[in-house]
């Protein structure tokens, strides 16, 4: 008997004990969460044994453990018995043309500026050959593979390549790190994985966006990135259109693994659906992403963009192991209405002469609240760190709140650390100078919170950047007046 | 915990602040000491250390106040002097100005708040509360003398508890600066668990100061309550010197228009010290200001902690805040945890704060060097003029020699 058939056995006969039977050609499991539950995901994705038993032991911890409460967030209690933990990914109703599109979605990609092409794919109309999204997919995997470098789902990734995934998969964040990690280890849909050879400089922007069936990566989703010794990538997630989704928790983990002289660029742009004006609905994104150097000379730099989601939770961190290596941090986190955002980063200086850099800007309107939340830690022996972090928050609207929560520990006297932070609003001499040049007041906030958030936006690959600065904009509208 | 909490407690006799006792003890009992997942104490053990060092307390013993009198330094210059929380008569001095009055709690009717929320140990405070003073300066009294009051925590015979309460009242346009000095006597373990309240009323100016020196066997837990009203200035410099765990909670309530605070610290921790400070200015109305300037000089294997909290609410429209937090570590083995925390609901405002965390400069020491002066002085020179930036807000030229004395003392020490 295979090892798979197996487990399946096992599954079955337990099951039964139960009283409680799941159709295994079902595509759904049923709601609630159990270590059957469990079995059954690992089962339907037929995983190697070990990983069932990581992903149990992750349920065992989290069992134990309790929701936090410390962020300054508002919201009411998730059940996670309410919650279909897997069904297989749904095939997407092909339209026959854009113009069956819902019209307000059509709106807003006319206003983020979203090629037709690309309008076509995101809604899910059938897209001429021609140009077809899957071709031009397949020529960038070749050239991928040329270079050997390995950009697939995860789930491909636990078949074809298990002792990577097994040497990396929760060596950054590992199964009890947090209440939804251990979630997320215990339920892992899917997600992507990323391997990047020794010297390999990867020539192009890796994105989700490329890799199909990477549409429907499901709502606890986990991506693994590892760059060996002198290799560098640039990794891109998300995507500027707004994405509606009907699982109201996301609880994602990425982890990264930089070897010496790497160096990984992770951006993000966030749109989930932040819920309506009423603050009904929308997304609870709480994400665990946490990055090691562990060589020496490492550097990993996460910028993202945060528009979406009803509440925000969301701390990219850098694990600074290796001496000399580098951390850095770009955020724009903007929220609108009802939404809350508490994100932030760590910043664990281990190593020797290592140095990290947080910029991050808040931008709070309407009736929402915005929180950074950072921790810069510097440990005994690490001499000569550099720290300096920029939080500014900027207030549209006198409803809305920005916090700001830093903390700084430092254990050694060598080290130099700096923060700052300002809030502000937007000066009326500012709008007053733009009206008077004929420019309105909600396009004058525009031009302003993107000048605001310059700093951060350029660090963005370009045609993102360009997207991202509309979609501040978009964000932002109706928040004036 | 609650072992030490109960040999914390006094046994309550009868006085007039029975039923204030009562409800802060049930609300202490109920909270317990503050351990280490509390937020607000996750760098400051200092319930574990009380637990390990009053686990045999049974009571404080009579001092012998010819012998305070001789070893306290600077008591000759202090109006009021309380000896283990109590006021002593006999050190104390007290011609007081006109404009100026001194009077008991209970002379007052004095009846202190006690709410669920309050901090821990200022619980702990109103549950073990035994008399007290209060200081009035009448309204429009101009008072030019600094009143020092001088509070000694003496275990020179056994293991000694204090639990002083001080409340100070700036009636309408009065002016007047006070001085808290906090210090001890003997070798035994102590803990000096203060309380003082200050509101200061319309147009008046309140400049208050709180120096600890205390000895590497005493324990510190202040709580400083302050109210300001409109168009009202206050002041506070704390300056801190020492003891082996010292907390300083000081929280103010700008509660209505165009009223200012100034917060000046200094705290300068050496050997196993641990200095916390944690502030709270809460901008309740529109139009007000606030500045809040700290700075630690960190030596040894000593461990320094600040956290500093604006709050701006939605009314207080308007608003300027300023916070700013400057650490020198000169050892290795010196560690300083920062958390300067802004809240803020309300937009039109202004607000900022920076931290800033590093050793002494090299080329400001090189230079001092190039130009013959020893690495030693070098070094004094550059902290005093760190310290100075803080201590020269102290505008009595007594009290500021005798802290820059301190100063001294502990960086040449």
């Amino acid at each position: 008997m295979s090892k798979d058939a197996e487990i399946l056995d096992e599954f079955t006969s337990k099951e039964y004990e139960h009283g409680w039977t799941v159709d295994l050609e079902a595509d759904e499991a049923p709601k609630g969460l159990n270590e059957d539950i469990i079995r059954f995901i690992s089962a339907k994705k037929e995983e190697p044994e070990w990983l069932l038993e990581w992903r149990l032991k992750a349920f065992r911890h989290w069992q134990k453990m309790e929701e936090p409460s410390w962020a300054a967030i508002k919201y009411p209690k998730v059940n996670f018995q309410d919650i279909i933990y897997y069904s297989a990914p749904k095939k997407q109703k092909k339209l026959k043309s854009l113009d069956e599109v819902d019209p307000e979605l059509r709106e807003t990609f006319k206003k983020l500026g979203i090629s037709l092409e690309e309008q076509k794919r995101l809604t899910g109309v059938a897209v001429d050959a021609v140009i077809d999204s899957v071709s031009v997919a397949t020529t960038f995997k070749e050239t991928l593979a040329e270079l050997g470098i390995i950009f697939c789902s995860f789930s491909e990734a636990v078949q074809d390549h298990p002792n990577l995934v097994k040497k990396y998969l929760g060596s950054v964040v590992p199964q009890n790190d947090n209440y939804y990690a251990a979630l997320n280890s215990a339920v892992f849909s899917d997600g992507s994985f990323c391997y990047i050879p020794k010297g390999v400089h990867c020539p192009m922007e890796l994105s989700t966006y490329f890799r199909i069936n990477a549409a429907n990566t499901g709502q606890f989703e986990r991506t693994l990135i590892v760059a060996e010794e002198g290799a560098y990538v640039s990794y891109l997630e998300g995507c500027t259109a707004p994405q509606r989704d009907e699982n109201q928790l996301h609880a994602a983990v990425v982890e990264i693994y930089v070897h010496a002289d790497a160096e990984v660029k992770y951006s993000t742009v966030q749109n989930w659906y932040p819920g309506d004006k009423n603050g009904k609905g929308g997304i609870y994104n709480f994400v665990t992403k946490r990055g090691i150097c562990a060589g020496d000379h490492a550097k990993l730099s996460w910028t993202q963009v945060e528009t979406g989601s009803a509440v925000t939770w969301k701390y990219p961190s850098c694990i600074l192991k290796g001496d000399y290596s580098v951390g850095e941090f770009y955020s724009v986190a903007v929220t609108n209405n009802y939404q809350q955002a508490d994100t932030g980063t760590k910043m664990i200086h281990l190593g020797k002469g290592s140095k990290s850099r947080i910029v991050s800007k808040g931008i709070s309107a309407g009736f929402s609240q915005n929180s950074y939340r950072g921790l810069v830690q510097v440990h005994k022996r690490s001499e000569n760190v550099r720290n300096f972090s920029q939080c500014d928050s900027l207030l549209l609207g006198d409803k809305c709140g920005a916090h700001t929560f830093p903390y700084i520990e430092v254990d050694n006297s060598t080290a130099q650390v700096e923060h700052e932070a300002t809030t502000s609003k937007i000066g009326e001499d500012q709008i007053f100078y733009c009206n008077q040049r004929g420019i309105d007041t909600e396009a004058a906030v525009a031009l302003i919170v993107n000048g605001y958030a310059k700093e951060v936006l350029n660090k963005l690959p370009m045609e993102f950047a360009v997207e991202a600065q509309k979609l501040l904009a978009l964000t932002l509208e109706g928040s004036v007046g | 915990m609650t072992e030490v909490l109960e040999r914390l407690l006094q046994k309550p006799e009868d006085n007039s602040f029975s039923s204030v006792r009562e409800q802060a003890s049930l609300l202490i009992k109920e909270k317990g000491l503050p351990d280490k997942k509390n937020e607000e104490y996750k760098y400051t053990p200092i319930s574990r250390i009380l637990e390990k060092s009053f686990a045999n307390y049974t009571g404080n013993k009579q001092s012998q106040l010819d012998v305070l009198r001789t070893k306290i330094p600077g008591l000759s210059m202090a109006q009021m002097v309380f000896v283990n929380g109590q006021f002593s008569e006999e050190l104390s001095h007290c011609p007081c100005p006109i404009g100026m009055e001194v009077s008991t709690l209970e002379d007052k009717n004095y009846s202190a708040s006690v709410e669920a929320n309050a901090d821990e140990y200022a619980l702990l405070n109103a549950s073990n509360l035994n008399g007290g003073t209060i200081i009035t300066f009448k309204k429009g009294a101009v008072i030019e003398p600094l009143i020092a009051i001088v509070h000694i925590t003496d275990s020179s015979k056994n293991q000694a508890v204090a639990y002083p309460r001080v409340v100070i009242r700036a009636e309408e346009n009065a002016q007047a600066s006070v001085v808290e000095l906090f210090t001890g006597y003997g070798d035994a373990a102590s803990f000096t668990n203060a309380v003082t309240e200050i509101s200061c009323a319309n147009r008046s100016m309140l400049t208050y100061i709180k120096i600890g020196n205390e000895n590497d066997n005493q324990l510190h837990v202040g709580n400083t309550n302050v109210d300001v009203a409109g168009n009202a200035v206050f002041t506070s410099i704390t300056a801190n010197f020492g003891g082996q765990m010292v907390r300083n909670n000081l929280r103010i309530a700008l509660h209505e228009s165009y009223s200012e605070a100034h917060l000046f610290g200094l705290y300068m921790p050496d050997n196993k010290e641990h200095i916390d400070n944690h502030t709270v200015v809460d901008h309740q109305m529109p139009n007000c200001e606030s500045n809040e300037l700290y700075k630690g000089i960190l030596n040894g294997s000593s461990t320094g902690v600040f956290n500093g909290k604006i709050f701006v609410q939605q009314d207080a429209q308007k608003t300027n805040a300023f916070q700013s937090n400057k650490n020198i570590l000169l050892s290795d083995n010196a560690a300083i945890n920062t958390k300067p925390q802004l809240e803020i609901w309300a937009d039109d405002v202004k607000c900022s704060h920076g931290c800033t965390t590093g050793k002494l400069d090299n080329e400001q020491l090189f230079y001092l060097k190039s130009r013959g002066i020893d690495e030693s002085s070098a070094k004094v020179l550059l902290v005093t003029a760190f310290a100075n930036e803080v201590l020269e807000q102290i505008k009595d030229e007594k009290v500021r020699v005798y802290v820059q004395n301190l100063l001294h003392k502990k960086i040449e020490g």
